[in-house]
């Protein structure tokens, strides 16, 4: 059904104010497209308009994908115009996930649960959340970065960095809240922060380096640690915070995995260039050894969680063994992501450190 | 329950340990007793904001990575976030305009009954889905330029960080929103817009020229086209989301207009360069109402109520357009801008 051109003709001939409607001509309507019980999502309106992100864009102008072009808009420089630099085959459907699961730190936390601890550990859980809100910092920083410059034709990338720079703002806020909530305080500035170790992620010059270093390797890490949230959390607050957290740090991880896949099934030729990054991220999983931290750059990141694990100032010894057991689960956790990706091969070439932590692989 | 805060001396302990542990940080917090308490909207971001970590300075010199009052390591590495002026960007109302907007979250898939949505003539649809054609382009610009400013504010002022990533989730799901709704009804995506306004946008740069043109002249004219957009509406599905993306608005409003009246007053000598960028955005959304007819006759068939009666289109289409004029300025006079009156743009006006 098209709106009838006779009809568009008398218009223009009218007398009244000179009317186009060229807009209007040659349009045919087309089925109408049916909400499903998840209602109307993404997916469905693409695959109702046979609508696929192209593998290039030609698109200069800041009209989004199927967007009808007129021949006088402005032309900007979109510097991300391959599928290839920032998609994965899931944005769409983890944009759409994250937004079904947002939740409020003021209200979804049962802060009321949160008890008076002894100063040991309420100053270890003070620190870790110190530490964890400038992680998080930069973790919502980064992807603002690359948003503009990705095509308007792939903007559920944009959509899906969109979300996570929301998710991470909430991190931030959940964990200075709890450092803030409990009779303790924010403390210091951890080393890692001061010598801006995460200045790898921000001055990363490609959107996957970033996204590997990023989504793959740091985010995973976090993420099992947040997942070790229930031995970690004192009261059913801040078990709460961990298992928000770990959930929405998940679909971060699941979106670099499947970016990483994208890149290794459609540019074989970067593979290298991925291990690259991976050599140079690689180093932050493995912290310790033989029960000794590495210097003092993690000082403030494991220290405190050394102490919540161990149950306190004279329990370090159990905490160290529990931190063994993280970087285990870290480790093989990073690998199977990896396998997943196709990148199965760095178990081969992983650096030194890790090796110790490796289990075989299932056949 | 009020915030509370205990005030007592922070413990002391041994870093003496056999695993070679530092544990120095032990002994090292900012304020120690300090215990937020829920207000009656849950722990909100004001409600932390206690003694020291409540203490917004007018310039926050450390220029790392360190969250506001904690207790900052010597030598730290600085990130470059160039905006570090209380003036630039806060409102005191910040940390409520955040929680608020958590509160009012909503998702497009659900939250719009989109099945009340009934079969329109061909010119309404096809104006329909013009119409939300450009808002969701708007919508798509808005999330690259407020994503880009996120890391460049820095950390002394993470209330308006996380305004801004909230403000950049928001336009995304009005990007989203206004695609759906070109699609779903039968219709498809229409033209896009000539751009001129939002290459300014886009090209913005500073903070507070992008603040002025995103939270204030975009802000303005956008939501009085939600609001209008909800009165033509003719069916429930259309009708929310018109409302909820005009309520999300008013929050970007309230922040633009609060934001650029405390710069005023702090920085009274902004005054003129705060008029020549309102100008240049004045011209640039004259430029594009000019050329983007396809817009203006989707709101001329809209307002008509159909081609029957789309010889009444132009001239409710220019009462739309003196509504948003008018607006837009009541929003200045707030902004204590009111010699816009008399200084706008002319052309803007027909």
């Amino acid at each position: 059904m098209a709106v009838d051109s006779n009809t568009l003709e008398m218009l223009r001939s009218d007398t009244g104010p000179a009317l186009d409607l060229s807009w209007l001509e040659g349009v045919e309507l087309t089925d109408r497209i049916a909400p499903s019980k998840r209602g109307l999502i993404l997916s469905d309106i693409a695959a109702a308009r046979a609508d696929t992100a192209p593998e290039h864009s030609e698109n200069l102008s800041l009209r989004p994908r199927g967007t009808r072009q007129i021949l006088n808009a402005t032309r900007v420089a979109m510097r991300l115009r391959d599928k290839a630099d920032t998609w994965a085959e899931n944005c769409a459907l983890l944009y759409e996930e994250a937004l079904a699961r947002q939740w409020s730190s003021a209200t979804d936390i049962p802060w009321e649960t949160l008890k008076p601890l002894p100063d040991d550990l309420e100053l270890a859980m003070c620190q870790l959340c110190t530490h964890l809100c400038e992680v998080e910092f930069t973790a919502a920083d980064v992807p603002g970065q690359w948003i503009p410059a990705i095509s308007p034709d792939h903007f559920e990338v944009k959509l899906f960095l969109a979300t996570q720079a929301m998710d991470e703002a909430r991190h931030l806020e959940v964990f200075r809240k709890r450092a803030l909530a409990n009779g303790g305080g924010l403390m210091r500035q951890s080393a890692d922060s001061a010598a801006s170790a995460l200045r790898s992620i921000m001055d990363a010059s490609d959107f996957t380096e970033m996204s590997v270093i990023t989504h793959v390797v740091g985010e995973g890490q976090v993420l099992t640690m947040f997942r070790m949230g229930e031995f970690v959390g004192l009261s059913e607050a801040e078990k709460k915070i961990f298992r928000l957290v770990a959930q929405d740090e998940s679909r971060h991880v699941a979106f670099g995995v499947m970016h990483l896949k994208y890149i290794a099934e459609h540019q074989p030729w970067r593979r290298e260039e991925i291990h690259s990054y991976l050599d140079r991220a690689e180093p932050s999983l493995v912290m310790h050894k033989g029960g000794r931290i590495f210097g003092t750059a993690f000082t403030e990141r494991l220290e405190p969680l050394i102490m919540l694990l161990g149950g306190g100032r004279d329990h370090l010894n159990e905490g160290m063994t529990s931190i063994e057991e993280i970087t285990r689960r870290m480790v093989n956790e990073y690998m199977q992501r990896l396998s997943v990706a196709g990148f199965g091969d760095r178990r081969g070439r992983c650096i030194p450190a890790i090796e110790p932590y490796l289990e075989p692989t299932r056949s | 329950m009020a915030a509370a805060q205990q005030q007592k001396h922070p413990p002391r302990f041994s870093t003496e340990n056999n695993l070679g542990l530092d544990l120095t940080w032990m002994n090292a917090v900012s304020q120690w007793g300090t215990r937020a308490r829920p207000t009656e909207n849950g722990l909100t971001l004001g409600a932390i904001n206690l003694g020291v970590y409540g203490e917004i300075p007018e310039v926050y010199a450390n220029d790392s990575e360190m969250a506001r009052g904690s207790i900052p390591r010597p030598g730290a590495i600085g990130v470059g976030n160039p905006v570090r002026e209380k003036a630039e960007v806060w409102t005191d109302d910040v940390p409520d305009l955040y929680e608020e907007s958590i509160r009012r979250r909503w998702r497009p898939s659900l939250d719009i009954p989109w099945e009340t949505i009934a079969p329109l003539s061909p010119e309404l649809e096809l104006a329909t889905a013009q119409f939300v054609t450009v808002l969701s382009e708007n919508a798509l610009v808005c999330l690259d330029v407020i994503a880009r400013w996120l890391r460049e504010i820095s950390y002394g002022f993470h209330e308006v960080k996380l305004l801004m990533a909230v403000q950049e989730f928001e336009a995304g799901r009005h990007f989203e929103a206004f695609r759906k709704r070109a699609v779903v009804n039968g219709g498809r995506l229409g033209f896009e817009s000539s751009g001129k306004f939002l290459r300014l946008l886009c090209d913005s740069k500073t903070f507070n020229e992008t603040s002025m043109l995103l939270h204030i002249t975009h802000a303005s004219f956008a939501r009085t086209l939600y609001n209008a957009g909800a009165k033509f509406s003719s069916s429930e599905g259309d009708r929310t989301l018109f409302t909820l993306c005009a309520a999300d608005m008013e929050r970007w409003l309230a922040y633009g207009t609060v934001r650029l009246r405390g710069m005023l007053e702090n920085k009274p000598d902004r005054r003129e360069q705060v008029h020549s960028y309102l100008l240049r955005g004045e011209i640039a959304l004259t430029e594009d109402w000019h050329r983007d007819t396809p817009f203006r006759e989707a709101l001329a068939v809209l307002l008509g109520g159909g081609l029957a009666g789309v010889g009444e289109g132009p001239k409710r289409v220019g009462e739309l357009r003196s509504r948003q004029v008018d607006d837009y300025l009541e929003q200045l006079d707030q902004a204590s801008l009111p010699e816009r009156r008399e200084r706008i743009f002319p052309g803007l006006r027909t």
